[in-house]
């Protein structure tokens, strides 16, 4: 198969980049695929925290980048899934250390050795998103639902596809069913048609996921989240599979489904 | 929206203008022009522009790194400058940049009125033969724009622009003329822009944070209700912008 390198990216920041990079690698890497996770997020660097991995870094991207080490060196396996592996970023360095010229050899040599390169960066226009994007085929957005993150969202679909890479496509994180039923935060078919780009994937609010990332695990050692399931899905849409989405076109039905899929985990 | 930007871009007959802030340290202009024209995207490639400098002083180096920023990195072509500063002057002079007098466009800058079209890498807009223009007085030049206006965007016609998609909260459109969007328009319009009061601004789907036609203003009412009422168009009637359902009268 063709190796695919994938840039995570957002407008605002905090929005989940970090938490989706993670489940959507281990997601791939469950399905079989070869998955390299890098943390573009230079001086900032907490993918190693969420994977549970931090205290295993030796040496990190900006190190295989200056040729202190090769980049086998610097890879770091995932302790539960075999076909994860982690790039971490330097944390006591900051982004300029790097060039986005130099990201792109980087992701380079990445391919061939992963099916899957997918790369954590940092939020906004700075220079950080810009060697985050440089070595990326295509990109995928995050937001959630609210005003002020699909407006900075808005922004970089416009820069991402100024850069020449596509079309990015849309995940909406941390969606509450009960705000939007109350009309309290914009629902996936107002973002969708804000933002006028391909929706990948909604992953719902779960509590789940911030004590699980506290711990440095995923959700995925929990059969019943619904998270877990969104991750999921997700991944098998990037294998070019055409999955349902977890949600349908009215909130009634909407509603009808999760219900259908927790109970269906539950019994 | 923004901060106020060290750096604007003007649509005007004689072709798009660069206005740089006289007072603002020549590193935050270079920031800025950096990112407006990194932000435009590819809207610009191939447009003629005006440096209007106003009374600013730039040295040789200064005024050579400007310039190299909006020719070799972006694709525009700096058709002259406009100042008021000696030091600017000779500078240009000796860059050997054609200097442009008050309110007199550079010779070969007013036989080209449009902006180019917005591009995605393709190569620069062929030059339009000499003869086409300029266009009559009254009678302004149509722009069709065929994409999608994202936050922080910004589009700019010497005429009447046409744009074929939505413009989103935090994009900006200005145009000399009428602005008509077959689609959403949900950031700001400002038709008219050189003091025509009866330009209009026409949307499927009307949902501004903010009209300008001429020297009016006016703001949404803050809650956005998504109601759809079809094709609205807004307009100066007694020295007020108003709404109105397109194609009633
Ligand atoms: N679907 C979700 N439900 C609940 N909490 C979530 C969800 N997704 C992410 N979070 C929490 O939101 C916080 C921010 O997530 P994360 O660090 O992944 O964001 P980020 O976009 O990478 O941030 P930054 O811009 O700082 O890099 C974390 O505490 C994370 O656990
Ligand atoms: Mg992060």
């Amino acid at each position: 198969m063709l190796s695919k390198v994938i840039v995570i990216t957002s407008g605002k920041g905090g929005v989940g980049k970090t938490t989706t990079v993670a489940h959507i690698g281990t997601a791939l890497a469950l399905m079989g695929r070869k998955v390299a996770v890098v943390d573009a997020d230079i001086g900032l660097r907490n993918l190693d925290i969420i994977l549970g991995l931090e205290n295993r870094i030796v040496y990190d991207l900006v190190n295989v980048i200056e040729g202190t080490c090769k980049l086998n060196q610097a890879l770091i396996r995932d302790k539960r899934v075999g076909n994860l592996y982690l790039l971490p970023a330097a944390q006591t360095r900051t982004k300029e250390a790097v060039e986005p010229e130099q990201m792109k050899a980087l992701c380079h040599s990445l391919r061939e050795t992963f099916d899957y390169v997918l790369i954590d960066s940092p939020a906004g226009i700075e220079g950080g998103f810009r060697n985050a994007l440089a070595g990326a085929d295509s990109a995928i957005i995050v937001t959630t639902p609210h005003v002020s993150a699909v407006r900075d969202a808005d922004r970089i679909i416009g820069l991402v596809e100024a850069a020449e890479k596509g079309i990015p496509k849309l995940i909406i994180n941390r969606l509450d069913i009960e705000m939007v039923k109350k009309g309290e935060m914009l629902d996936q078919d107002d973002i969708v048609d804000i933002l006028s780009i391909g929706l990948l994937g909604i992953i719902p609010e779960d509590p789940a996921i911030v004590t699980a990332s506290n711990r440095g695990e995923s959700v995925f050692n929990n059969d019943k989240s619904k998270s877990a399931e969104a991750y999921r899905r997700i991944a098998r849409r990037i294998e070019g599979e055409d999955v349902p989405l977890l949600d349908l076109d009215d909130n009634h039905s909407f509603l009808g489904r999760l219900k259908r899929i927790l109970t269906t985990n539950i019994g | 929206m923004t901060d106020k930007m060290s750096i604007a871009f003007r649509g005007t007959p004689a072709g798009l203008v660069v206005v740089v802030d006289e007072e603002k340290p020549f590193k935050t202009i270079m920031a800025d022009l950096v990112r407006k024209l990194e932000d435009s995207g590819y809207f610009f490639v191939g447009a003629d522009v005006t440096l209007d400098l106003g009374s600013r002083d730039l040295d040789r180096t200064e005024l050579n790194q400007v310039a190299e920023t909006i020719q070799n990195k972006h694709g525009l072509v700096i058709t002259g400058v406009k100042t008021t500063s000696e030091r600017t002057k000779s500078a240009a002079q000796a860059l050997d940049v054609n200097i442009v007098h008050e309110d007199h466009p550079a010779p070969n800058a007013s036989a080209k009125t449009e902006i180019a079209p917005p591009t995605h890498a393709t190569p620069p807009v062929p030059e339009y033969p000499p003869t086409l223009s300029p266009i009559p007085p009254g009678e302004l030049p149509t722009e069709i724009v065929r994409r999608t206006f994202r936050s922080g965007q910004q589009y700019e016609s010497a005429g009447n622009l046409v744009v074929l998609g939505d413009v989103n909260a935090g994009a900006e459109l200005i145009a000399a003329g009428d602005i008509i969007i077959f689609g959403a328009l949900r950031g700001m319009a400002f038709a008219g822009s050189t003091g025509k009061t009866d330009a209009m601004i026409l949307a499927l789907k009307l949902n501004p944070t903010q009209l300008r036609i001429a020297d009016r203003v006016a703001r949404s009412a803050g809650d956005v209700v998504e109601n759809n009422p079809g094709p609205e168009v807004a307009f100066i009637e007694n020295d007020q912008i108003v709404i109105d359902v397109w194609g009633k009268h």
